[in-house]
């Protein structure tokens, strides 16, 4: 059974789907201070979505939701797991384990109960999300993903999981990514957060490596979600980092 | 004569609430802004019933009376020129504080560019909202040339009846095209400049100490008010849709 030598390797990720986070949690696995661990990279676990144009692979490495292999009971995290098996669903995935960081991407994490658990069980963990207003985020999804034809499925946000484009699944999928928007903002406002975007000079703070991973990952992010359907950034998608003064402790 | 460092330009378009982000940084103690330029003239306010608008200290540019020459600076001044022109707003010109300069049409990039070349150790804070909010924020809740400050840069045509939230087609034609254009070259310096562009929360404001007095208070929750709470009743949720970009400022920041 793997073990942390400290509890606060767990990183919690979280955002609404659609939000570009896929996209721009592979940007925090090319920066030196988040040290991840990627042993979680699998080859079925790679996606490109609709599009199917691999020099746009955007999901990589495991999502723990519900009605998916890891997460089940992350829709109420407290009430169907103790701290210790919670700690191993967020282990499981990943092959090696070190003292390198751990990314727990989960959309569900967004539940203000969930929230409010991890604060309370985890208090000195680091929570990061992504901010996107809701319409972007609907069609960004839209436009990309299906329910459950690509990796990761979203199982979890159809009301008929008989057929895949059933109209009331769409429907279903707009109340829960505004259900959860509203919750992420509502929970972060008067919380210690930093809300940033993530350009180039921030990246580098972070100290991002840009080797040719770093550099491919860079370049998707901008012509596949700054720059979608417009010529100059949007800046529309931020980082919030909760717990993570340490990251901006650096003069320059 | 005052050192480049002391020098903040403050670029956004109108609508962006620029004027806010303004206020709030000045009660920044680490940003130290001369406040002279603030006197019973360069004070206006409006409450309509979705917005609220409270401008305070200088707007340079032309129609203010300030900075005629502002669409080409290039063309019209010289380095020292320019800062004798823009510092004609200050009463007080001393060697300690930081003196902010707030045009819109320092967003050209013709003018961007002049200014980076001209003032390289200057400090640069750029205000950015999506261009569409800040157009309706605008044209519902000011006019060209009868508030405070004057927008007769913007006008095509002379329109007597104009009251906010109605305008004549052409000027707010006109309106839209600028904003455009605008938001496009500011972006872009963004883009090459930025160290780094966050939404301006209370920890973030902490940051810069600002100073929660009876001012700091009133700022931050009008702030609130205007640009982070929403008034959709389906989600009533904190919307973040301000972000400020700092380009030279890391050692107010960090």
């Amino acid at each position: 059974m793997p073990v942390l030598s400290d509890e606060r390797q767990l990183i919690f990720y979280c955002a609404v789907p659609g939000s570009g986070w896929a996209k721009l949690s592979l940007l925090l696995g090319c920066c030196a201070k988040l040290n991840l661990n990627k042993s979680d990279r699998r080859p079925e676990w790679v996606e490109a979505g609709k599009r199917g144009d691999t020099k746009h692979i955007f999901h990589k490495g495991c999502f723990w939701d519900p009605k998916r292999e890891y997460g089940a009971g992350f829709d109420d995290i407290g009430a169907n797991y103790t701290k210790d098996e919670f700690i191993q669903e967020c282990l499981r995935p990943f092959a090696e384990h070190d003292d390198k960081n751990y990314l727990i991407r989960s959309h569900f994490f967004a539940e203000t109960k969930n929230l409010n658990w991890l604060v309370e069980n985890f208090p000195k963990n680091k929570i990061i999300f992504v901010l996107r207003e809701p319409g972007p985020c609907f069609e960004g999804w839209t436009t990309g993903m299906t329910f459950t034809k690509h990796y990761p499925n979203y199982k979890a946000w159809m009301k008929y999981t008989f057929i895949d484009d059933h109209p009331e699944n769409f429907q279903r999928l707009w109340e829960l990514i505004n259900i959860h928007d509203a919750m992420i903002r509502n929970w972060i406002l008067d919380r210690d957060c930093y809300i940033i975007q993530p350009n180039k000079a921030f990246l580098n703070k972070l100290g991002y490596i840009w080797d040719d991973e770093g550099v491919e990952e860079y370049q998707k992010m901008i012509h596949t979600h700054q720059f979608h359907k417009v010529d100059v950034p949007r800046y529309d998608a931020p980082f919030v980092f909760y717990n993570c003064s340490d990251f901006f402790e650096v003069s320059s | 004569m005052i050192r480049d460092d002391q020098i903040v330009f403050f670029l956004g378009i109108p609508g962006s609430g620029w004027a806010k982000i303004d206020s709030l940084l000045r009660c920044c103690r680490k940003f130290k802004f001369n406040e002279s330029d603030i006197n019973e003239d360069t004070i206006w306010q409006r409450n309509t019933n979705r917005y609220y608008l409270n401008h305070k200290g200088h707007f340079l540019g032309p129609g203010s009376g300030v900075g005629e020459g502002f669409k080409d600076i290039g063309a019209n001044y010289t380095k020292e020129s320019f800062l004798e022109e823009c510092l004609k707003v200050y009463k007080d010109v001393n060697d300690k504080d930081n003196y902010m300069l707030k045009c819109h049409w320092f967003c050209e990039r013709h003018n961007i560019n002049w200014l980076i070349r001209n003032f390289p150790d200057s400090k640069y804070v750029a205000v950015l909202r999506d261009v569409e909010l800040c157009n309706h924020r605008w044209l519902e809740s000011m006019t060209f040339n009868k508030d405070y400050p004057n927008y007769s840069a913007w006008m095509v045509k002379e329109d007597p009846d104009e009251k906010f939230g109605s305008h004549c087609i052409e000027n707010e034609q006109n309106f839209r095209k600028l904003n455009r254009q605008h938001d496009t070259e500011l972006r872009s310096f963004v883009r090459r400049y930025a160290d780094i562009i966050f939404c301006p929360t209370k920890y973030i404001l902490d940051r810069m100490d600002f100073q929660w007095d009876e001012k700091g208070h009133h700022e931050f929750t009008w702030y609130k008010r205007c640009y982070i709470s929403d008034t959709n009743l389906y989600t009533r949720a904190p919307r973040y849709e301000t972000s400020i970009a700092f380009y030279n400022c890391n050692e107010i920041l960090f």
